[in-house]
């Protein structure tokens, strides 16, 4: 794009303009995508924060496994709709963009409202597990409440700070904390089911069965769906995988490669650190663990060292430094994506020129989980089970809602082809009807607060259906306001339907 | 054929005195100037269509604006929008392209960001095949 010509300056293969975006310049290979996406995850944190809570649903106990492979079901099949509804529209507002266009914008907009309330209830956690295991890393396992927070809160502003002038890692240093992370966790696992097999774990330590993996085995469908409501969140992200398919070096099959091999990494990896750690600790150490550290304070026990238990509490911190950073992110960018398409005011769209981020979007995200946490805080009894339930519904109700998006976005295309049916059409649907299953049980079940963790009652409810629907409820009020100050832009389009053509061509023929 | 001076231009001061230089070497060698604007998509946290293309307008907008300060310099001068990390991208083009000189401002990016993951400047010292003028901002 000479604008004073200097004769034919050759571009080569890695020039581009603004016009054709030079997917090949930093293409990211099958491993890398591995890597993003189980890093986007965050194994390590996610086991950590979710272990115990699992454990402690009454019915589930040594069950466990069956809830981790149970929750990556709806997942997979959700994932499906991420991949045709971002080859249609490749958008950071990704439900928010996709609902609005399949189902209009009244919903959209409460499908990018549920995203961003999703990221800013996590935060909350994430801050709490990284002030709890940076406690633990110095050797302080019972640190004070007004500590823990304070450290949280500076978490959340340096990450929020690293968001904001742009500091990425990059793949290749990715790929070695990931590494380090699993082959923890795998030597973690290990360690303790020789362990208890030599016979050589505490008491309350039990040998690993095939019973666990038997679903009949819950004690009911409330122990299924309360442990798959707290255990969606461990793959939450892993879908991102799906969304960078185009950067990818051979855009038509890595992505779906990476994807599923990210999948299994992952599915492995949960499974057999829960085995090993119910076999280990116990599941009754597991459920009574009132910490909400109980990857850290078993690490130290299964190591029968301090300073290998500290390896562990490494893996996780950096696990949640990383989770951090893929929540973030994405939050500032639905905002910008709500913002540019004047969903949202536009200060929120606005990319500054200095560090190229969305800058106030991302400050904001970082204030409004700051207030969050502490509110949170002072507010819950068992603010880790709050936190992760409350986040369970939206997820649910957001990964729900875009795979209905999905069939109804392609429904003409759906009985053209077998292929067509199964995973544009079937399995997003079947997807989004399990989370709304897990969704409206959950409800149900919250609605009485003696199933909640805590046992706490706000309202009369449990804490996570107060804090699930309250900002949902916001978001309709939030969006009211917003559609009678005008915007027609916005309020005023209406649904579409696929272009045929996005199906038959392959997903590099885009650029 | 005309020496040929790359320089990395982000509307920033250090971008804006490297460019003035690049312009006064170029006049005094007969050479001509290529302004480059590199940036890195960010491969974490999922898609991010929209953030590149504000990203995009940004690039084009400081490029046409480097164009206009060029006008009545008496040197030719071509702008690209390139995709990649700044560093790496300047050292490629300045490869490619067989350029005389490569030259890029001194304090261009935020001080705390170039102490975590490096300057610009220091790591094309280790980079580039040419020779790399760094000029500061006054």
């Amino acid at each position: 794009m000479a604008t004073q010509s200097v004769g034919s300056i050759d571009q080569g293969p890695a020039g581009s303009g603004p016009g054709d975006k030079g997917l090949k310049s930093n293409a990211i290979g099958f491993i890398s995508g591995v890597v993003i996406g189980v890093a986007s995850t965050a194994p390590g944190y996610s086991l950590a924060a979710s272990l115990g809570l699992v454990v402690a649903v009454v019915g589930v106990g040594v069950h466990a496994p069956v809830i981790m492979i149970a929750a990556f079901i709806p997942m997979l099949l959700i994932a499906s709709s991420y991949y045709w509804m971002n080859r249609a529209d490749p958008d950071c507002g990704t439900t928010f963009s996709w609902v609005t266009r399949a189902m209009g914008p009244g919903l959209g907009w409460i499908g990018g409202w549920a995203i961003i309330v999703a990221d800013v209830i996590v935060m909350a956690n994430l801050a709490q597990i990284a002030g709890l295991y940076l406690f633990l890393l110095i050797g302080i396992d019972a640190p004070s409440t007004i500590a823990v927070t304070i450290v949280g809160v500076l978490f959340i502003a340096a990450m929020t700070w690293i968001c904001v002038i742009g500091i990425e890692l990059n793949a290749k240093t990715q790929i070695g904390l990931l590494a380090a992370e699993l082959i923890t966790l795998a030597i973690f696992a290990v360690v303790a089911l020789v362990r208890v097999y030599a016979g050589d774990a505490p008491s309350g330590s039990v040998k690993p069965s095939l019973e666990w993996f038997n679903p009949a085995g819950l004690g009911s469908v409330t122990a299924l769906t309360s442990g798959v409501l707290l255990a969606v969140f461990i793959y939450w992200g892993w879908d991102t995988t799906v969304t960078v398919n185009e950067e990818t070096e051979d855009s038509t099959e890595t992505p779906g490669r990476a994807a599923i091999v990210s999948v299994f990494v992952l599915v492995l990896t949960y499974v057999i650190v829960t085995v090993a750690a119910i076999a280990f600790g116990g599941p009754d150490r597991l459920a009574n663990d009132e910490s909400g550290d109980v990857l850290g304070l078993l690490a130290n026990d299964v190591f029968g060292s301090v300073l290998l238990g500290k390896i562990v509490i490494i893996a996780v911190l950096t696990s949640a430094a990383a989770s951090c950073q893929t929540t973030i992110l994405p939050t500032a960018r639905t905002a910008l994506s709500m913002a540019r398409a004047k969903a949202l005011p536009a200060k929120l769209g606005e990319v500054s020129p200095q560090y190229m981020t969305p800058v106030f979007a991302t400050w904001l995200m970082g204030i409004v989980s700051v207030a969050w946490y502490v509110g949170l805080t002072i507010l819950s009894e068992n603010m880790l089970f709050d936190a992760i339930a409350a986040l369970g519904l939206m997820i649910a109700f957001y990964y729900g809602l875009t795979g209905y998006a999905c069939a109804i976005y392609y429904r003409r295309e759906l009985f053209k082809s077998m292929r067509n049916f199964l995973f544009i059409g079937l399995a997003p649907v079947v997807g989004g009807l399990m989370l709304t299953g897990v969704f409206v049980k959950s409800c149900v079940d919250l609605a009485d607060p003696a199933n909640s963790e805590s046992g706490s009652s706000w309202f009369g409810l449990g804490p996570p259906l107060v804090i699930g629907l309250g900002f949902l409820l916001m978001g309709v009020v939030l969006m009211i306001f917003w559609r009678l100050a005008g915007h027609p832009e916005f309020f005023g389009r209406k649904p579409e339907v696929a272009d045929p053509a996005l199906i038959a061509r392959s997903p590099a023929g885009r650029a | 054929m005309p020496d040929k001076i790359i320089t990395g231009y982000d509307g920033s001061d250090g971008g804006k005195a490297a460019l003035v230089e690049a312009l006064r070497l170029a006049k005094d060698l007969g050479g001509e100037v290529l302004v480059l604007f590199a940036y890195e998509k960010v491969v974490v946290g999922g898609e991010s269509h929209d953030l590149d293309e504000a990203v995009e307008a940004i690039g084009a907008r400081v490029l046409a604006e480097a164009a206009e300060s060029a006008e009545g310099a008496g040197v030719a001068l071509a702008t690209e929008y390139i995709e990649g990390p700044a560093a790496q991208t300047l050292a490629d083009v300045a490869e490619r392209e067989a350029a005389r000189y490569i030259v890029v401002g001194g304090n261009g990016e935020p001080p705390l960001k170039a102490w975590v993951l490096g300057s610009t400047p220091s790591k094309l010292l280790a980079l580039a095949k040419c020779p790399v003028l760094v000029v500061r901002a006054q």
